[in-house]
């Protein structure tokens, strides 16, 4: 290659790194290519990966995906890039990806004991729809469900919705999202009536502190990451304040690095309350015009099986979620029995510490920014740890204003837009609509045309009520959708394994890829993935982005939602529905599932010619309908005009994503704050109208301990997460070879002075066990995480060391959303003379930081 | 089935075809008053690596050149792990190859289970 084109393509990329800096070159910018010269045609998409929701260009010749850059005209992330998105181009691509349905099979027919073989997706849906009917028949609409995700696109979760509730009439519907988010949606709701945060990402250019509770934000959300230290870099007197059980990048980073003990951040927070109730911080104000206050019931549990010990001395196991009406004065002598002495006693935090922690959030003049995610969210007191950090932003009234903003960032794409939004949650309808209130019921019957009284009234198994009643042999018609549930499940070995072979149980499990689940499925369906279907996702803050479908899934992939649309033709409302509903109802008797779901002249109503020229849309090719359209255009009228607005379809293929309520073709950046929400009424200043009376609720809770602790013979506390490279299970980054080639295998990290105790050498295998299980993996001393004394850490990226083979299976009691941070362990060696052989190559898991 | 859950199922991972150009670029954040400091010690690290500015504003401006995607990877870990640096982030890339032979494109292979007989 001559000299002049090298040094132009050099032009042009540091062009397009300026540009996303905002730094003006010497030199001058050039013009990023637009494609012609290389023959690519670009099309925007957001990431498919976290719920940052970045912005990327995608490259497309020759029907494949060839080259990814940052979008500079997103909002979220202006042209820039984390190494996970940027290698994006090579997710679809992995030599193994799945491209025909297999089910397992013997002598030429379906056998559970069999191997899995290739079939069509006719002899799969056959085998399915058989099992589907037969468990129905039998044991009822209980009997059969859903695992999903919050990697679904909005209308596949929709559909998803639609089939499991409307046709087969059950609520055995939870995605993924379960494990991610559940404890930050059940609070939201607690706190101020509606779910999702009120503020957006623009917050963080307006903050003056940002105080990171148990979030990894500089290898977890590295693009978020990047807009806080463009901040902090850019104003002298902001300071970032991370806290952790460990450290990690983000803490190596930030201006405080506050290490504490498991569990003890409700403590800390009740701590900062009581400083600034002391302090005489407290917004009186604000506190008289916007706040209630509640105490929850205490002694809750942890969501272990009702005949576990834990569960039965509990007082309050059965009605954790139940909270009375207080006053601040209440509120008051709760935390003030957590005095800097008690959190330090609690948390192992120095006290210098704790009061800088404190005097942040109590001085009026500092905007603060709270951030979290796994670390709160993934807590047996996960709820209360979130209602604590909004009772910090309510006592103060720093809250719904630009740069004054509780923040709850989430793990995966669409939990928000599909999981929560749509609502996929087995207690949830769209727009933030409850299946166990009648007239929710009544409202999604009616909007979807349907008959009265079809939807049914009871909570569904939530995530790891599934797989115990999988294991129980009362879930026994299972499908799983677009996640990797037996490696990212907790105590996997003993409750969802089992109910994966339970010869009563039919599994199915639809993926790209042959993850561990698939694996032990009885059924696998191939996935078409990401831009091989036209998608929406909806991210952390609240913004709804659309893209085209771009290629074709290979071989016989399809979307997840040809799947469900599919799979509802088999069934006829006679088959699922009870005989009095349709007497009621009988111009539904002998329809398909399919036609009455999604040829109901609403899905149905938006022509082929609706589809912007140029490209492929293989679903609605099928149907003959725009069914993305259709499937919008019905859910969005949930929430119109309830504060959920949502704009047009066709304006989300043209927007870099909007923030609803989209109100009058306006986004909403900060909801409840007049100025911002038009929902406000003028002369209010600020109104938390979800609720009825328009205030958000302060809830008063204690520190309680964690299910499990470390004593003598599990002498270790277990922290599980992520590393930067790999997102979750590794489905996807595992089959990025640059991305496998930076973190190939998991490893345990550990405290040198633990490992010394134990007599263990940096690299040595081990067995890391608990009451549950054991796996081997090998000591990690000097590693990119830090473990104090007495804390180790695994990643679950890697299926050959299920780490969730030992994590323990307790839940909040209230969001049912499981603690993978806390589990009791103990570390011996595998092998006496096991010392892994050193390398020359540096360890890229390894080293100084 | 066994009684425990199946081991990893195996990843083929490609190999990086010769004769291949990346050019790729990278904002790089640190503390200002470093980030003189930190751009020399870049432009020492490996002769592929170039700071075009940003100096001033502790947001630096970085090209690679290499010979292969995985080598963005490894030099994008460096970089992170210097001290003062507080993220960098990718933002371009671009690939050309320097002889005649087409770029792979990494034909796709369908995953085969193993049918016992």
């Amino acid at each position: 290659m001559d000299l002049s084109r090298r040094g132009m393509m050099k032009a042009q990329a540091a062009a397009a790194a300026a540009m996303a800096a905002n730094v003006t070159l010497p030199a001058g910018a050039q013009n990023i290519p637009l494609g012609e010269e290389l023959r690519l045609k670009w099309d925007k998409a957001p990431c498919r990966f976290c719920g940052t929701g970045c912005g990327v260009m995608v490259g497309v010749k020759d029907g494949r995906v060839v080259a990814t850059h940052g979008d500079m005209r997103a909002e979220v992330n202006r042209g820039l890039n984390c190494v996970k998105g940027y290698f994006l181009s090579k997710i679809m691509y992995g030599s193994d990806r799945l491209t025909q349905p297999m089910m397992r099979m013997r002598n030429g027919r379906f056998d559970k004991e069999g191997d899995l073989q290739p079939v069509s997706w006719d002899q799969a849906f056959d085998t399915m729809a058989a099992h589907w009917k037969k468990v129905l028949k039998e044991k009822g609409p209980e009997a059969v469900g859903m695992f999903g995700s919050g990697q679904w696109t909005l209308w596949e979760g929709y559909a998803a919705s639609k089939l499991m509730r409307a046709g087969f009439r059950s609520n055995n519907l939870d995605p993924n999202a379960r494990h991610c988010m559940a404890s930050a949606a059940v609070s939201f709701i607690r706190t101020f009536g509606m779910d999702e945060p009120m503020g957006c990402y623009d917050d963080f250019e307006n903050a003056d502190a940002f105080v990171l509770w148990g979030s990894n934000m500089a290898e977890m959300h590295p693009i978020l990451w990047t807009r806080v230290t463009d901040r902090r870099l850019s104003a002298e007197h902001v300071r970032i304040h991370t806290l952790s059980t460990y450290e990690h990048r983000t803490t190596d980073l930030s201006d405080a690095a506050v290490i504490f003990r498991p569990g003890s951040d409700l403590a800390i927070m009740n701590y900062i309350a009581n400083h600034i109730i002391r302090t005489g911080a407290v917004n009186r104000e604000f506190v008289e015009r916007h706040v209630n206050f509640r105490m929850a019931n205490t002694d809750i549990g942890y969501g272990l099986r009702p005949d576990n010990v834990l569960e039965q001395r509990a007082q309050h196991a059965n009605d954790a979620q139940v909270s009375q009406p207080s006053d601040f004065e209440a509120y008051a002598r709760l935390v003030s029995d957590y005095t800097l002495d008690r959190a330090h006693e609690l948390s192992g935090v120095p006290k210098p510490q704790l009061e800088a922690l404190a005097k942040l959030y109590a001085d009026p003049k500092t905007k603060v920014m709270s951030l979290w995610t796994m670390g709160f969210n993934q807590h047996v007191r996960g709820v209360w740890a979130n209602h604590m950090v909004y009772n910090l932003h309510l006592l103060t009234g720093k809250i719904a204003e630009p740069g004054n903003s509780p923040f709850s960032l989430t793990g995966q794409p669409s939990a928000c837009g599909t999981a929560r939004e749509v609502g996929t949650f087995s207690h949830r309808l769209p727009a933030d609509m409850q299946v166990a209130n009648p007239e929710h019921r009544k409202h999604a019957e009616h909007l979807w045309k349907l008959p009265e009284g079809l939807l049914p009234g009871k909570v569904g198994f939530h995530a790891v009520e599934q797989d115990r009643m999988l294991k129980d042999g009362k879930l026994n018609a299972y499908w799983i959708m677009c996640n990797n549930n037996l490696q990212t499940a907790p105590n996997t070995n003993n409750e969802t394994y089992p109910g994966y072979r339970n010869p009563q149980n039919l599994i199915v499990c639809s993926d790209p890829y042959p993850t561990v689940t698939g694996m032990a499925a009885d059924i696998v369906l191939p996935t078409a993935m990401w831009v091989e279907k036209e998608g929406a996702y909806g991210n952390a803050e609240r913004r709804t982005h659309f893209w085209h479908q771009l290629v074709n899934a290979p071989g016989e992939a399809r979307s997840d939602l040809w799947q469900l649309m599919e799979f509802s033709k088999r069934f006829t409302t006679d088959e699922v529905w009870p005989a009095e509903i349709l007497a009621k109802a009988p111009a539904y008797r002998g329809k398909t599932l399919f036609e009455v779901l999604f040829r109901n002249g609403q899905v149905d109503r938006f022509p082929l010619s609706d589809i912007a020229a140029g490209y492929e849309n293989r679903e609605s090719k099928e149907y003959g309908f725009y069914v993305q359209k259709g499937l919008f255009e019905e859910y969005a009228s949930f929430g119109r005009g309830h504060g959920h607005d949502l704009a047009p379809f066709d304006a989300y293929h043209e927007a870099r994503g909007l923030r609803w309520p989209v109100v009058n073709g306006q986004e909403t950046r900060w909801r409840y704050r007049e100025g911002y929400d038009p929902y406000v009424e003028k002369g209010s200043g600020l109104q938390f109208y979800g609720n009825p009376d328009k205030r958000a609720n302060i809830m008063g809770a204690p520190y309680e301990p964690p299910a499990e602790m470390p004593d003598q013979d599990y002498d270790l506390w277990l922290v599980t997460g992520r590393v930067l490279e790999h997102w979750h299970s590794g489905t996807m980054t595992l089959r990025v070879p640059e991305l496998y080639k930076a973190f190939p295998g998991a490893v345990l990290f550990m405290h040198p002075e633990d490992a010394q105790k134990r007599g263990l050498r940096r690299g040595q295998e081990v067995k890391i066990a608990s009451r549950r299980g054991e796996i081997r993996s090998r000591v990690e001393t000097r590693g990119r995480n830090k473990v104090p004394r007495g804390v180790v850490f695994v990643p679950f990226f890697d299926a050959s060391q299920l780490i969730n083979k030992v994590t323990l299976d307790a839940t909040d009691p209230i969001s049912k959303q499981t603690d993978f941070k806390k589990c009791a362990v103990k570390v011996v060696a595998a092998s006496v003379q096991a010392a892994a052989p050193q390398s020359a190559e540096p360890d890229p898991r390894g080293g100084p930081r | 089935m066994p009684d425990e859950p199946p081991d990893a199922p195996p990843n083929a991972h490609h190999n990086t075809p010769p004769g291949e150009l990346h050019v790729s670029s990278l904002v790089v954040h640190c503390r200002r008053e470093q980030a003189p400091a930190i751009a020399a010690a870049l432009a020492g690290l490996d002769s592929g690596i170039e700071v075009h500015g940003g100096v001033a504003e502790g947001k630096l401006v970085v090209t690679l050149e290499t010979a292969s995607q995985g080598e963005i990877v490894e030099r994008l870990n460096r970089i992170q792990l210097l001290p003062g640096v507080l993220a960098a982030t990718l933002v371009f890339h671009q690939v050309e190859t320097t002889d005649s032979s087409p770029a792979s494109t990494g034909e796709c292979k369908p995953w085969t289970f193993r049918a016992e007989a």
